[in-house]
């Protein structure tokens, strides 16, 4: 089963822990830490994850340094205390969510009066 | 938790590798700063990684880029980003990346009222104002010495100089190498439409919605000009107005 779709609006709930919980990250970093973690079965294609990463820094919940590292200039990103707080929200209401879904799709009990 | 940097510093590209890879990227239209570092950074990173499994710089490169789907896979990156920075324009920018102006111009004739999207602001910053060299209406002569009448507004400007939206609207960029040169053409309503002429270089792409205010290229001298300046057009129905009617310039 295909389950890109499955993961798609998780990505910012992701990106937002991983940083909250390594402290600074960049994007590469980021993609090759979340394939390793999964072993493959979560990749973050890069054409979704920097404009999450500028949407995120617009938005205040992150926050960019730069240095120099092989010659160029490297991104590091990390989460703002706006952003540490969100992260907390969206992994509590993710939380919530696979309960939920766990509920419904877990096999149901015997129902006593069908017996 | 640590796992180990995963830049694969073994192999780390020389500073002329990287110079390559930056003059490339931006040779392919990846002029978008605040997202140039990171993607330099990325396809160097992927470019290291294939390097240290002893592929030749050239196809590490090249298999770099088609891990973001290519030039074109890049631009589509940079689009975003520029619309992820931009939340205020987010419905209208999203219709873009459909990449269909059709539907964008649509947008814009459906969901607006005609005076929100109607020029009101000068394409330039005042500061960059040298001075005006020709008024609307103003009559002159071509080098063949037909008679005609200025369709718009030139403003002299340094070469360079940022040019903005003076309302919001959809690109469409043209080449008149023997009239207006590399211009705008920008779409705000049914009514209205504004253009910018003689530029030295486009900011925004073909189909893109751009807001008010937004830099969509820069002055130059392109086709038939005899010095950097701009020339900038107001139309109503088809027919150009006195620009000047559309701006405070004291």
């Amino acid at each position: 089963m295909d389950t890109t779709q499955l993961f798609r609006g998780t990505l910012q709930t992701v990106v937002l822990r991983l940083l909250a919980e390594r402290g600074r990250m960049y994007g590469y970093e980021l993609t090759q830490h979340v394939r390793d973690r999964t072993d493959g079965a979560l990749t973050i294609s890069e054409g979704a994850l920097y404009p999450l990463l500028h949407k995120l820094v617009a938005a205040g919940l992150l926050d960019v340094e730069t240095a120099r590292v092989n010659g160029r200039q490297r991104k590091y990103y990390h989460v703002t205390a706006e952003g540490r707080a969100s992260a907390a929200e969206q992994v509590r209401a993710f939380e919530a969510f696979v309960e939920t879904m766990r509920a419904v799709l877990a096999p149901a009990p015997p129902n006593p009066s069908a017996a | 938790m640590h796992t180990p940097d995963p830049s694969p510093s073994s192999a780390p590209l020389t500073d002329a590798q990287v110079a390559h890879i930056v003059a490339d990227l931006k040779r392919r239209g990846l002029l978008y700063v605040p997202l140039l570092d990171d993607l330099v950074d990325h396809v160097c990173c992927l470019t290291e990684a294939r390097l240290a499994d002893g592929d030749p710089f050239e196809d590490a490169y090249a298999a770099a880029l088609a891990d973001f789907g290519g030039p074109r896979g890049l631009r589509r990156v940079q689009r975003r980003a520029r619309s992820a920075a931009a939340p205020h324009t987010t419905l209208l920018r999203r219709m873009t990346y459909a990449s269909s102006a059709f539907v964008a111009v649509l947008f814009v004739a459906l969901s607006f009222n005609a005076s929100a999207q109607q020029p009101s602001v000068l394409p330039i910053a005042k500061e960059h104002l040298v001075r005006v060299s020709a008024e609307f209406g103003q009559h002159g002569k071509t080098e063949r010495g037909t008679h005609v009448t200025h369709r718009g507004v030139d403003f002299v400007v340094p070469e360079g100089t940022p040019i903005y939206a003076t309302a919001p609207g959809v690109v469409e960029l043209r080449d008149q190498p023997d009239s207006y040169g590399l211009n705008i053409v920008l779409t705000h309503s049914e009514t209205y439409t504004s253009r910018y002429s003689h530029l030295s270089r486009f900011a925004v792409e073909d189909g893109q919605a751009v807001a008010q205010g937004d830099l969509i290229g820069y002055a130059g001298n392109t086709g038939r000009s005899t010095g950097p300046h701009l020339h900038y057009e107001v139309l109503r129905d088809g027919e150009p107005v006195d620009p000047s009617a559309y701006y405070e310039l004291d």
